[in-house]
């Protein structure tokens, strides 16, 4: 056992009436302390008796024991609680789907109003023309398939398809266990 | 080292291993053999000087030095962890071959014995999903109704880790407050613990 040196400061020890219990055998305190592994607040001549005395050895089995259960207990009372806390939030992944898709219309705004405009006449000429504005369309989408943006626009359909898949996946996820 | 370790018998902590910041975990198991041997005694119901314990404890330090499995966190709840399997795998070796003997079934459980083994094995009864919920929300209401100082000492202690001092000085308490909290928090959850072990044994009466 080391002795403390002289001149050092002695190291702090648990007050003497939390140390024995009515009975004269090591307190609930006292055995709780070493289950923990704070041995070194409790002076030698508690844990010597400790050491001989089969009861209190018992005891200090038990609450070991009992501190392994509650750091189990309170550990996953924790990670349940910060599941809780930080749970899925679809709204989050939908408003930035959302942004995407502002996003992927922006190189749509330049030529919309000559479309907007294009297909408002084409609609004029009724139903006769009616067949024409789907051709129109048709070739105006087969069109824009050659046009520099469509690398944006596939760009924000794949982070669409991304931000999709990651809701689900959150929504899906299985409770936390510990 | 296994065989240093394997001698000393003490149930006193050597406080040099302790002190002495030995980072080696050789070093901190053989410093928690004390804590083992309880440990093992607690599971077994036996006292600490049974032939059994005593091989239990062995088995556990042999285990932790010598086996694959490293902690991930600090050493004393891992290791206990460790002789708490160990001895939970004697006794039911045990309980096999009384019953083999006998050629009878198992006597029942008192409400004592069972509350030992939910104590010792947390992962009992894990396919119970019902009681399982039950049981965590019976030791979470538990925790509620303790004042601020105490729950606030478990949380602290087991779920951040903090030693008594460090609890203390968050806490602006002296050390003697922080165990007379920690203890009592810990006695709230054994008390939920034996109420659910109470139930069980009142469960599997005839």
């Amino acid at each position: 056992m080391t002795e403390t040196p002289i001149g050092a400061p002695a190291p702090e020890t648990l007050p003497e009436d939390l140390l024995y219990a009515e009975d004269g055998h090591a307190s609930d305190v006292a055995l709780t302390c070493l289950a923990d592994g704070e041995e070194a607040l409790i002076p030698q001549a508690v844990r010597a008796h400790v050491s001989a005395c089969p009861r209190c050895a018992g005891h200090l089995g038990n609450a070991a024991l009992l501190s392994l259960r509650a750091d189990h207990e309170l550990r996953a009372a924790h990670a349940r609680t910060n599941g809780a806390r930080t749970a899925p939030s679809p709204a989050r992944a939908l408003a930035l789907g959302l942004l995407v898709a502002v996003l992927a219309a922006v190189p749509r705004l330049a030529t919309l109003p000559e479309e907007v405009a294009g297909a408002g006449q084409s609609l004029t000429h009724g139903a006769p023309s009616f067949l024409r504005l789907l051709h129109e369309l048709g070739g105006l989408a087969a069109r824009s398939l050659d046009e520099r943006h469509v690398a944006v626009s596939l760009f924000t359909t794949l982070a669409l398809v991304a931000c999709a898949l990651g809701v689900l996946r959150r929504a899906t996820r299985p409770p936390v266990r510990a | 080292m296994l065989v240093a370790l394997l001698e000393s018998a003490s149930l006193l902590v050597p406080r040099e291993a302790l002190a002495s910041g030995d980072p080696s975990l050789e070093a901190q198991v053989a410093a928690l053999r004390p804590l083992v041997r309880a440990v093992v005694a607690a599971v077994l119901r036996e006292p600490h000087d049974h032939p059994d314990v005593e091989d239990a404890t062995q088995e556990t330090l042999r285990r932790a030095v010598e086996g694959r499995s490293r902690p991930s966190g600090p050493v004393r709840p891992w290791l206990l962890g460790v002789a708490r399997h160990v001895a939970l795998d004697l006794l039911r070796a045990r309980r096999r071959a009384r019953a083999r003997q006998s050629h009878e079934p198992p006597a029942p459980e008192s409400g004592r014995d069972l509350l030992v083994e939910r104590l010792a094995d947390p992962q009992l009864g894990a396919d119970e999903a019902m009681l399982e919920t039950e049981r965590r929300e019976r030791v979470a209401r538990a925790l509620s109704r303790l004042p601020e100082g105490p729950r606030r000492a478990v949380e602290l202690f087991h779920v951040e880790g903090l030693r008594y001092g460090a609890i203390a000085e968050r806490l602006g308490v002296p050390l003697g407050t922080v165990a007379t909290w920690v203890t009592r928090g810990r006695k709230a959850i054994a008390d939920a613990i034996a109420d659910e072990a109470a139930a069980a044994a009142t469960r599997t009466e005839p």
